[in-house]
């Protein structure tokens, strides 16, 4: 696992590391702690990362704009933060956990479980982040009816029928999604919402009929757990 | 419950107060000249007068052909002459038959000396006319000469008045000379006494009510100078009253004008000053001058011969004008109050004088008309006092409630749960690691706490007590970001006053924007002090400013810490500051300029 740590406070960031690779300990291939956003945009444009833990106070400014950014990207984020007052905020933007300041080491390690997909997240995402042209657009997962993914890249696709390139592989989506966006196929991930129904028309095929009618192919091992779903 | 908090809840019934207090003063007046159960009519003033220098009985005679000679306003008439004068003038009424009254010629203040004669017969002296200084005896200053009924019949007569002036000029003085029956004269001159004697209680009221405004308000000098023009107006209403009440001998009574001519003066220019004051006016010394030099102008150009003191009040009352014409630019509430007073006293002067000066075709303004316009003067300038006072309250209300909400908000600048918790991670983290940084942490964070905590409320405190919790904090702040900030003090007096977290402020906005984490910083404290100039100036370098140098001063936000500075420096020092920043050479500068003496 390839972590990094953005915390302008030098002690404040090695606690963190520490707490971290005691935690983790073999299973971090690389820890990288660094404390200024020049310093981590750099970093980013040369090294990929699977999770970056990131103050949202950094140097006097507000880290909303690079949280967005963060989340844009491929890795998953876990905001460590003493405002807490906007954890809601944090998580409806995806943040795969909220971590306040106290930095207890047993919440420390629930939010790393969560990001291993062992712990249940907060179900409260509602905006996905789509970069567009170097800008973060942000897509109410409301308006998304399936999510596809091809090769590196995921596609939402919007009930306005818009496409919008997502960075973050259907892994890592799966984790930070609300319930009723659920994994059929492993490149699609449909939103119940905005199915009509299920259908096997040739024997062992099967597919899923989204409420415009498109047919989207569904795995014959998630067909029970749909079936569930949708009843 | 302090004076001052008395006055600042009941501003408004104090004033209620003073004029249910005048109001009974006035009422009170009016029982005690109860008008006498006898049928009178008013009396009449004689003003035109024809008039001789030198003893010539036949100017006494009826029959003494006079129609060539000048008609004279005794109010006007200023010889300087010493010696024998004769005076004549006739008068022309109908006998009233219900009356049982004598008719009678009231004089006041007439030469020192005076015979009169009614239709060329002797009625009676005021003291004895002579020929030089031994003879003369001087009369008293109010005389009622009554006129035998038997020679009071409806038509025409001459009253003639022969006088001296051996004692001194009186000629030169306020003098009256009236027709009228005996009881209507007694009347009226009670009357008068009882309108002085009512001045004088209202005066004094006032002066009262001044004197708790200026103990009860932090010793404003404009509430002082206010009691004095009112304990001088008390002075000169009690001189009025007592000429009239003890009847002294009439060169008693030419002293006494001098004094109350003296009074007279003072409070003109006193009211005058007190507006200066309350305007807040500059040159005031030369304002002052000036006035000293009207007044001087009006006696020499003898005006005060004619019109008595109606001329010099009437410059004052101009006077007032336009220094309230100045302070309408700053406190037009109480300026507008103030200059309806000035103006009405102005109307009924410039009527008196013109009544004066064409005595034949006016008739003089009622007594009750000039003392009314002087309580509304009087009224107009406590009605605007309170009007300060209830807005002084205002501004005090509103500075007191800014400096509330600044010293909470630096309070939760420095306690907010961010900076105690990441000191406090700081902390937990040097525990583990380095327990003697971890300790000094701890110390500097319980000292910068304890500073804050007694300076806060303070509305300046010294500088060598600022920079110790800038040391403290930079100490602070040093530990948590794994680096050494130096400060570096040039030229510091310990001792001048700055208000509080000012430069703690500059210092952790310097911290926050100037230096990556690990960098080490240096802050260089400055100060310059000239007579009336206290400067600061805080320099900081970091590697961070760079980013800045690209920006113009315009694109170089305010943060909430400038701000802040500004709002204390505007608490403390009110529009006497100057704040200027910005990069100089790749450094920081942020430059604060007090305009305030140097302390003793």
């Amino acid at each position: 696992m390839r972590i990094l740590i953005l915390e302008d406070e030098p002690p404040i960031a090695e606690y963190i590391a520490s707490s971290v690779r005691s935690i983790l300990n073999e299973q971090i291939r690389k820890l990288t702690v660094l404390h200024s956003i020049e310093e981590a945009l750099d970093f980013l444009s040369k090294n990929q990362i699977d999770l970056l833990f990131l103050d949202l106070n950094l140097s006097g400014e507000d880290g909303f704009e690079i949280l967005q950014d963060s989340l844009s990207r491929r890795f998953q984020t876990i905001v460590i933060s003493a405002y807490t007052d906007r954890a809601i905020n944090a998580y409806e933007y995806g943040v795969i956990d909220f971590v306040p300041k106290t930095l207890k080491k047993e919440r420390l390690k629930i939010a790393i479980e969560r990001y291993m997909g062992r712990s249940e997240r907060p179900e409260k995402t509602k905006y996905l982040i789509s970069k567009i042209k170097n800008k973060n657009k942000v897509i109410p997962v409301s308006d998304i009816v399936y999510l596809q993914a091809d090769r590196y890249l995921v596609y939402a696709n919007c009930i306005n029928q818009k496409k919008y390139i997502i960075e973050k592989p259907l892994n890592s989506l799966e984790i930070i999604l609300p319930k009723n966006f659920i994994r059929t196929h492993r490149s699609y991930i449909v939103n119940v919402d905005y199915v009509e129904l299920y259908d096997n028309s040739s024997p062992g095929v099967f597919h899923v009929r989204m409420k415009d009618q498109t047919r989207l192919p569904l795995s014959r091992r998630r067909v029970k757990f749909l079936k569930e779903q949708l009843s | 419950m302090r004076l001052n908090t008395l006055l600042k809840i009941s501003t408004y019934k104090t004033i209620t107060v003073f004029l249910f207090t005048v109001c009974f003063l006035i009422s009170s007046n009016q029982v005690t000249a109860q008008r006498p159960k006898v049928p009178i009519d008013n009396t009449f003033l004689l003003y035109g007068w024809k008039y001789t220098v030198g003893d010539d009985i036949k100017f006494a005679d009826p029959n003494y052909n006079d129609k060539g000679m000048p008609l004279q306003f005794l109010e006007q008439f200023s010889s300087n002459e010493i010696g024998i004068h004769w005076f004549r003038t006739d008068v022309n009424y109908k006998v009233n038959n219900d009356c049982d009254d004598l008719l009678s010629v009231g004089m006041i203040n007439v030469a020192m000396a005076c015979d009169v004669y009614w239709d060329g017969v002797y009625i009676g002296s005021n003291g004895k006319v002579g020929t030089d200084i031994a003879s003369e005896i001087p009369g008293q200053t109010i005389k009622i000469f009554k006129i035998p009924r038997e020679l009071s019949k409806s038509g025409d007569h001459i009253i003639a008045v022969r006088l001296s002036n051996f004692h001194g000029n009186s000629f030169s003085t306020w003098k009256r000379i009236s027709f009228g029956y005996y009881s209507a004269h007694v009347l009226e001159i009670e009357e008068t006494k009882n309108q002085h004697y009512t001045y004088m209680g209202i005066y004094l009221t006032a002066l009262l009510f001044s004197l708790a405004l200026f103990f009860g308000t932090g010793n404003e000098r404009s509430y002082l100078i206010i009691s004095v023009y009112f304990l001088l107006s008390s002075i000169a209403a009690y001189i009025d009253y007592i000429m009239i009440a003890q009847n002294y001998s009439l060169p008693v009574y030419s002293w006494l004008f001098v004094f109350q001519l003296l009074a007279a003066y003072s409070v003109h220019i006193f009211m005058n000053i007190f507006l200066l004051f309350l305007f807040s006016l500059n040159k005031k010394s030369l304002h002052i001058g000036l006035m000293i030099l009207l007044l001087a102008l009006c006696e020499i150009s003898g005006v005060r011969f004619n019109y008595g003191d109606l001329i010099s009040k009437t410059v004052m009352l101009l006077y007032s004008l336009v220094i309230l014409s100045k302070g309408l630019k700053i406190y037009k509430k109480e300026a507008v109050i103030i200059i309806i007073g000035v103006t009405l006293n102005l109307l009924v002067n410039a009527y008196t004088i013109l009544a004066v000066a064409f005595y034949n075709n006016l008739v003089m303004p009622p007594k009750m008309m000039i003392g009314l316009t002087h309580i509304i003067m009087l009224l107009s300038v406590i009605i605007a006092l309170s009007e300060r006072i209830r807005s002084r309250n205002k501004l005090y209300e509103a500075i007191r409630l800014k400096s509330q909400r600044l010293e909470n908000e630096l309070l939760k600048k420095s306690i907010q749960p961010h900076f105690m918790v990441n000191t406090l991670l700081s902390l937990k983290s040097w525990l583990t690691r380095d327990k003697t940084k971890a300790e000094k942490l701890i110390e500097s964070l319980s000292e910068e706490f304890q500073i804050i905590n007694k300076i806060s409320h303070e509305k300046e405190i010294p500088i060598g007590e600022e920079i110790i919790l800038c040391q403290h904090h930079l100490a602070l702040m040093g530990l948590r970001r794994d680096a050494t900030y130096k400060l570096n003090l040039i030229n510091i007096n310990e001792n001048e006053n700055i208000p509080p977290m000012v430069l703690h402020t500059l210092i952790e906005n310097g911290l926050t924007h100037a230096y990556q984490p690990k960098e080490n910083g240096t802050f260089d404290l400055q100060c310059k002090r000239t007579n009336s100039t206290f400067e600061i100036t805080l320099i900081n370098d970091g590697s961070r400013l760079e980013k800045l140098g690209n920006k113009s001063d315009s694109e170089i936000e305010e943060g909430l810490g400038l701000r802040y500075v500004k709002a204390r420096l505007e608490e403390s020092y009110s529009k006497r500051w100057n704040l200027e920043y910005g990069l100089d050479k790749g450094k920081w500068f942020v430059k604060i300029s007090i305009n305030k003496p140097e302390l003793a």
